[in-house]
């Protein structure tokens, strides 16, 4: 991981992100690197509170500041750097090259405004759609995300729409632009599991049609099998493996990973094996254990892993981890 | 909306209706009776016939049902009586102060609006810095600055140092403009101080928890400017709460005209209240009573209307 990929859409680069809060500051993102392919799926996996979503705001520059900061990395989008870039530029790149999809839909909109002004806006900011144009365009937004009477839909306000379908608005949102990225930061994990397959796939048809890539944030690693082409687990602010989908599945590398997989059921396969869930905690993030911080919790620790930290380390088939042991072995 | 204004016209009519019921009550089990009361200099009180034909004359001697019809239709009519302390008709005294009284209200208000919301805005805005230390500090002092004394050192300053402004006294505005509005300036901006800090506490603290809110992260991430975040997505759903705030500010008005009005020599509804309190003039008390209960009434329905203008949410609710 540590080389640049120089065809790579987006490269994140030793991204950390601090938060200063009562009891200490906290690394929530901790010298995170990745890359992103144009129209590529990425999927960025972890137990909550690992730094998926400040991972994602930072991206966009979204961290509320106080009390957090981006204290370290970079950000390379096409030609730009964006966390030196001016204010200007990166609110040129929000909702318009890079959209993002929010996890809360039931707060995520503004309940004093209609949906029809809302999904607008990105369009009437970076596209200049005015009047008859800007309505027939949402009309058309709408519509695609399969929101029946959008007419009528465009009026309505968000306590008249059920959770699934604002998450569908904020699909048809991020889509307004023909972005080059967008972020979803858990759209489903708020919503009825019936349709969360649903809306993932709407998701999936969406930026496939946009030829837009996909960072796909959840914290279950079954959701994403079906949808990922790549996926980076996280684990305490850092990535702790990184390698294609299917490498993830059938070859998992970093035994957090192997637990993530033996605790969720699996969209692909049938439950043929028992769920068991990871022991312990996650870790405290104003106190973390020293060395790996996945040690207290790995059965196959050695003392090395409380001693040091290890390096996300290429393997073969671009497949990294940050172990020391070989799970293979 | 339409249904949700008719359930708040109901539940005002209702509280009205509760509010009349005890005024009469009020009135009736007031130690002492009034009308005796008033009587007592120019009849013999002594005299059992005497009491009989004055009871009977102001219908003290039928029940108490058939008392509250008559009072209710009297009131209703117009017919609020005459007063003990002026001899004026009850309804033509209301009539003639209540416009004096407005205009403090009104200017009262409009300048606590005019600077609370600015000032809380600002706040909210520029948090932590200077600009809204001074707000936070002038809100907390308009807060709790007696009256009496920021009337007696503004008298002191803008009328007795600095003669601009006169010390005391009212001239309608339809009879000299000018004069007038020199002549309330003092007044309306002592009566309004209490609401202009409490509305840039509430402004400030409201906008902030607004731009805490996701939705306003939503905004940013759509490529908003900071301005644009504010104008477009804050300050609407902030007002919320204001605006109940300026309707509590309002009803509450009234206590401070009592001793404004007084202090500054100005005919209102207020001095005249003070007047009929002193002099026992319960043909006013009670009419004043229900104006009072009416205004506060009418300020919350239109407080409740606003609120669902401003929040879609509520009109659901009903
Ligand atoms: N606004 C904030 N203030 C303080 N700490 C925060 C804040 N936001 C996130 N954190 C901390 O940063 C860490 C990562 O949070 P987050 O990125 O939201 O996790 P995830 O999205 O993976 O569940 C957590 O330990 C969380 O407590
Ligand atoms: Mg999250």
């Amino acid at each position: 991981m540590a080389k640049t990929a120089p065809e790579a859409l987006l490269s994140v680069r030793d991204l950390t992100v601090e938060f200063a809060t009562d009891a200490g500051i906290i690394t929530a993102v901790d010298a995170v690197s990745f890359d992103l392919q144009a129209g590529e799926i990425l999927a960025l996996v972890g137990e909550s509170g690992c730094g998926k979503s400040a991972t994602a705001l930072a991206l966009l520059r979204l961290i509320a500041d106080p009390p957090g900061r981006i204290a370290n990395g970079e950000i390379h989008f096409r030609d730009r750097e964006l966390l030196s870039a001016d204010d200007a530029t990166v609110r040129d790149i929000r909702g318009n090259r890079i959209a993002m999809i929010f996890q809360e839909p039931m707060t995520s909109l503004n309940p004093v405004y209609t949906i029809g002004r809302q999904l607008g806006e990105p369009l009437q900011l970076h596209k200049n759609l005015r009047g008859d144009s800007l309505l027939a365009k949402c009309l058309a937004l709408l519509e695609s995300v399969n929101i029946p009477e959008p007419r009528r839909r465009l009026q309505s306000y968000p306590h008249q729409f059920s959770g699934g379908m604002r998450q569908r608005m904020m699909i048809a949102m991020s889509m307004s632009c023909d972005p080059d990225i967008v972020i979803a930061d858990e759209p489903t994990t708020a919503l009825d599991v019936t349709i969360q397959a649903q809306l993932l796939e709407l998701l999936q048809a969406q930026v496939a049609n946009h030829r837009a890539a996909l960072l796909l944030i959840t914290h279950n690693l079954g959701v994403v099998a079906r949808y990922a082409d790549r996926v980076n687990v996280m684990y305490a602010g850092r990535i702790v493996e990184s390698a294609s989908a299917d490498e993830i599945y059938r070859t998992p590398r970093h035994p957090y990973t192997i637990g993530l997989l033996r605790s969720v059921p699996r969209l692909d396969q049938p439950i043929s094996e028992k769920l068991l869930p990871i022991e312990g905690q996650p870790p405290n993030p104003l106190d973390l254990p020293s060395g790996c911080a996945f040690h207290p919790r790995c059965p196959l620790a050695i003392d090395k892993c409380r001693a040091e930290v290890p390096a996300l380390t290429r393997h073969a088939n671009g497949h990294a981890v940050a172990c020391w042991v070989d799970v293979r072995d | 909306m339409g249904k949700y204004i008719g359930i708040r016209l109901a539940h005002a009519l209702v509280i009205l209706a509760i509010v009349v019921v005890l005024v009469f009550i009020i009135a009736r089990i007031i130690p002492g009776d009034a009308i005796m009361a008033a009587m007592a200099g120019s009849v013999d009180l002594h005299d059992p016939s005497v009491v009989e034909r004055v009871r009977h004359q102001y219908g003290l001697d039928q029940s108490i049902p058939v008392q509250f019809a008559v009072w209710l239709g009297e009131f209703l009519r117009g017919d609020w009586g005459t007063s003990i302390g002026t001899g004026q008709k009850v309804l033509d005294m209301f009539v003639q102060r209540l416009p004096v009284t407005l205009e403090l209200f009104v200017g009262a208000t409009l300048w606590s609006i005019a600077v609370g919301i600015p000032a809380g805005i600002l706040g909210a805005l520029k948090r932590n810095s200077a600009a809204d230390i001074a707000v936070t500090t002038g809100a907390i002092i308009g807060v709790s600055l007696p009256p009496f004394w920021e009337a007696i050192v503004l008298i002191y300053l803008f009328a007795v140092l600095l003669p601009i402004f006169p010390p005391s006294g009212y001239v309608p505005f339809f009879e000299h403009p000018l004069l007038n509005l020199r002549a309330v300036v003092l007044p309306t901006f002592v009566l309004g101080t209490h609401a202009g800090g409490l509305l840039a506490r509430y402004v400030r603290s409201s906008l902030l928890e607004v731009l805490g809110q996701d939705y306003v992260r939503t905004a940013r991430a759509k490529g908003f400017s900071e301005a644009a975040v504010i104008a477009r997505h804050a300050l609407k759903p902030g007002m919320i709460p204001v605006v109940t705030v300026i309707g509590l500010s309002w009803g509450g008005l009234l206590a401070g005209a009592f001793f404004i009005e007084v202090v500054f020599a100005i005919p209102g509804l207020g001095r005249m209240s003070v007047d009929a309190i002193f002099q026992k003039d319960y043909p006013v008390m009670q009419a004043m009573l229900i104006v009072v209960s009416l205004n506060v009434l009418l300020v919350n329905l239109l407080v409740d209307i606003l609120y669902g203008y401003i929040d879609p949410r509520v009109r659901v609710r009903g």
